[in-house]
């Protein structure tokens, strides 16, 4: 019920203290209702509720860690009523972590990541530049994190068009016929971060194209591990984009699979992600205690979309910064922050090679 | 072979093999000025691994340990080792290379793949000192180099050479290990994955006055928190031995001490807290029992629980995460007693206690029973090997 009336309001309308009662109220009724339906789930309450702590305020509800969902199976929802089971693309012989969606759940999804996307797209189809190639499904109705986040964007495009074809090279003709048709207007290009480097700014060749990018709309989150390697900040590949063609527009998005649809949008004036009324974020140190705005810790975050899987508040290994909440520059209201990347894995130490 | 090879700390490409009598003068001379150079070394001041294996080596220490093996046999050197050390831990190297070369072998030693600052400080000290004239042999005889330990088939290369290999690293690495074919009288020595436990008298604590309790929560905190309680002798279960009320009790006089030390010495990466914070999250969802938790700011996760099933617990607790059991006769953990348990350190009751009772069960596992405090205490009897023994052979005289 909370979603369908959150969605008739600006996803960044709410100041502290109107999203203060309400979500609280939210991430209440949810940490109940999966207690109820998951039984890992409650079991790893009841763990955490030995200290008999009261809840005040949001950091006092008990968060999971993004790994757990490779390491348990988490479902508050009937089996029957699984549409679609998203999957992280694990390494081998780690287990990859299960996502499983009902309806409820998915069109949740779908509802505030259109909602989301629409402060920056509006609410026109626009044609849409995938920057991957096209996949297949393997299993019915399974999808693993990049499948997911395509099929997920696709929604707010038509005509739509992968750069790269199965051999994953780029497709020149059929670029080429693509932007001679949408280039004079808006478009959107959708990509990963790190596939986006790789192929429009350091493969695609410039002299084989017909038409420029001005028109384009960029939208890029998720796997900048690459980009962190190679040590290219966010400005940078900006900086890199508009030089070689004449993008502008440029959205860097920052989510969990664990919470797909309530993403955190960069804004564009102010260059930091925001939180919008459907989340929220946290930061930790490693003894778990709060930080101030300022102090980078771990990060934390809070949905209310999760409900027919216990990921409404989950913990991450990404280190992050809250610069300060509701008096941005930018005029968005939220909390809104900076992601430093994934904490450093000191090396791990011990008797067998991990 | 040069193409393999990643980088050379120490030594020419051919090895001289030429097996010597254990404990031989020179040997002891070289470990001794490696001991001194490191002692002086400024930049190990910092690393107290590299002066621990400083004092472990000096001509006193291994004197000692010369005294305590000695026996009439007639024992010489294999000849030539490969020591597979594992990748994560940076002084691991340094102590196999002893143990072969002291027992009169020729090495072959693979460096961690990871660059410690302790590893390279160890290697230079090593490089230096081979160069002075008498030690100039040990150079011929002695080569430490890195490789991508995923290159099989010069690890293939070598295991069919050497006539001894000496294999840490786990399970994992063990078992790539064994399938390669080696000459038929190769020995090997194999360190496998195991877990070790504490078992602690609770009278015992109880009597503590805050001096002796001080001490023995320090040596507590040496054997937990070393390499990030992710060794094999590292305590990942904690016994407490007596009535229940009595547990009880100590268990409220100790762990807030441990909790002091850890506080004070104990740096917890962030990426670990989130780990140990998931592997509990994993316990608790597939553990069917009611469990008593809790975690000291995160720095030390007490988990007691009623009765140990092994099943739910991977034993991969690590930075600071233990399990904690109540008994009041060792009976009660002997299901605990797994092939796959190395070390029993205890505090409190007598270590005849502890042997009686393993002699009488005879079980698979157990190799080691030392007081708290000694878990990391490495020896040439480790792992349930005699490791002098190990890498010579004897020569029967009538």
């Amino acid at each position: 019920m909370l979603i369908e009336k959150l969605i008739n309001y600006s996803p960044y309308e709410f100041t502290k203290n109107k999203k203060k009662k309400y979500f609280l109220k939210g991430i209440k009724k949810l940490t109940k209702h999966h207690q109820r339906k998951c039984k890992n789930y409650r079991n790893i309450l009841k763990i955490a509720n030995n200290e008999n702590k009261k809840i005040l305020g949001l950091e006092d509800f008990t968060f999971l860690p993004t790994q757990i969902f490779k390491r348990l199976e988490l479902k508050s929802t009937a089996d029957n009523k699984i549409v679609k089971k998203l999957v992280s693309s694990g390494t081998t012989g780690v287990q990859p972590s299960k996502i499983y969606l009902d309806k409820k759940n998915a069109d949740d999804q779908r509802k505030v990541l259109n909602k989301i996307m629409s402060t920056i797209i509006g609410n026109e189809r626009l044609p849409m530049l995938i920057v991957d190639q096209p996949s297949n499904l393997n299993e019915k109705n399974t999808f693993n994190a990049r499948m997911a986040a395509i099929q997920g964007f696709s929604i707010f495009g038509r005509d739509h068009f992968y750069l790269l074809n199965n051999k994953s090279q780029i497709d020149y003709k059929n670029l080429n016929k693509f932007l001679k048709k949408f280039s004079k207007k808006k478009f959107i290009i959708f990509g990963f971060t790190g596939t986006i480097y790789e192929n429009l700014i350091n493969r695609l060749l410039k002299k084989n194209l017909v038409k420029d990018f001005r028109n384009g709309i960029l939208i890029h989150g998720g796997g900048w591990k690459k980009l962190e390697r190679l040590k290219i900040s966010n400005k940078k590949f900006k900086q890199k984009l508009f030089k070689k063609f004449l993008i502008k527009d440029i959205y860097n998005y920052y989510g969990l699979v664990e919470q797909a649809g309530s993403l955190f949008v960069e804004s564009k004036k102010c260059g930091y992600f925001h939180s919008t009324i459907f989340s929220d974020i946290i930061i930790r140190d490693e003894n778990f205690n709060v930080l101030n705005k300022k102090k980078r810790g771990l990060i934390q975050l809070l949905s209310l979309l999760p409900s027919s899987y216990p990921g409404h508040n989950i913990l991450t290994e990404d280190i992050g910064e809250i610069i300060g909440e509701d008096d941005c520059s930018c005029g968005l209201s939220g909390k809104y922050f900076l992601v430093h990347g994934r904490a450093k894995n000191s090396e791990t130490r011990g008797c067998s090679n991990i | 072979m040069k193409n393999n090879i990643e980088k050379i700390l120490v030594g020419k490409k051919k090895l001289w093999i030429q097996p010597d009598i254990p404990f031989g003068l020179l040997e002891i001379d070289f470990l001794d000025c490696l001991s001194k150079n490191l002692l002086l070394n400024k930049k190990a001041k910092s690393f107290t691994d590299v002066i621990s294996f400083a004092f472990w080596c000096r001509r006193k220490n291994i004197l000692n340990i010369k005294k305590n093996i000695y026996s009439n046999e007639v024992r010489v050197g294999l000849g030539s080792l490969f020591h597979i050390t594992p990748s994560n831990v940076p002084l691991n190297f340094a102590y196999s290379f002893v143990f072969g070369f002291l027992m009169g072998n020729s090495n072959l030693v693979k460096i961690p793949s990871q660059n410690f600052l302790q590893t390279k400080i160890v290697c230079d000290e090593i490089k230096k000192i081979m160069k002075i004239n008498k030690f100039k042999i040990f150079e011929k005889k002695n080569f430490f180099f890195k490789y991508d330990s995923k290159d099989i088939n010069f690890t293939k290369k070598i295991s069919s050479q050497v006539d001894g290999r000496i294999i840490w690293g786990g399970d994992s690495t063990v078992n790539e290990l064994k399938i390669l074919k080696t000459k038929p009288r190769t020995k090997d020595i194999f360190f496998a994955d195991r877990f070790s436990l504490s078992v602690i008298e609770s009278k015992k604590i109880m009597k503590c006055n805050q001096k002796d309790l001080t001490a023995i929560a320090q040596k507590f905190y040496n054997d937990g928190y070393f390499m990030d309680q992710n060794a094999c002798s590292s305590p990942r279960i904690i016994i407490w031995y007596g009535k229940n009320n009595d547990n009880k009790l100590a268990k409220q006089k100790f762990w807030p001490q441990i909790y002091k030390i850890v506080k004070k010495k104990y740096s917890l990466e962030k990426t670990n807290a989130v780990e140990k914070y998931t592997t509990l999250c994993e316990f608790a969802g597939k553990s069917k029992e009611s469990i008593n938790y809790n975690n000291f700011k995160n720095l030390v996760y007490r988990i007691e629980l009623k009765k140990i099933n092994i099943n739910y617990i991977n034993l991969k607790n690590k930075f600071g995460y233990f399990y904690e059991l109540n008994c009041n006769k060792l009976e009660h953990i002997k299901n605990l007693i797994t092939e796959k348990l190395q070390t029993i350190s205890y505090f409190g009751l007598k270590k005849d206690e502890i042997k009686n009772f393993v002699l009488k069960y005879k079980f698979r596992g157990v190799d080691r029973i030392v007081p708290i405090g000694c878990s990391h205490e490495i020896s040439f009897i480790w792992d349930g090997y005699n490791i002098d023994k190990q890498l010579t052979r004897v020569i029967e005289i009538r």
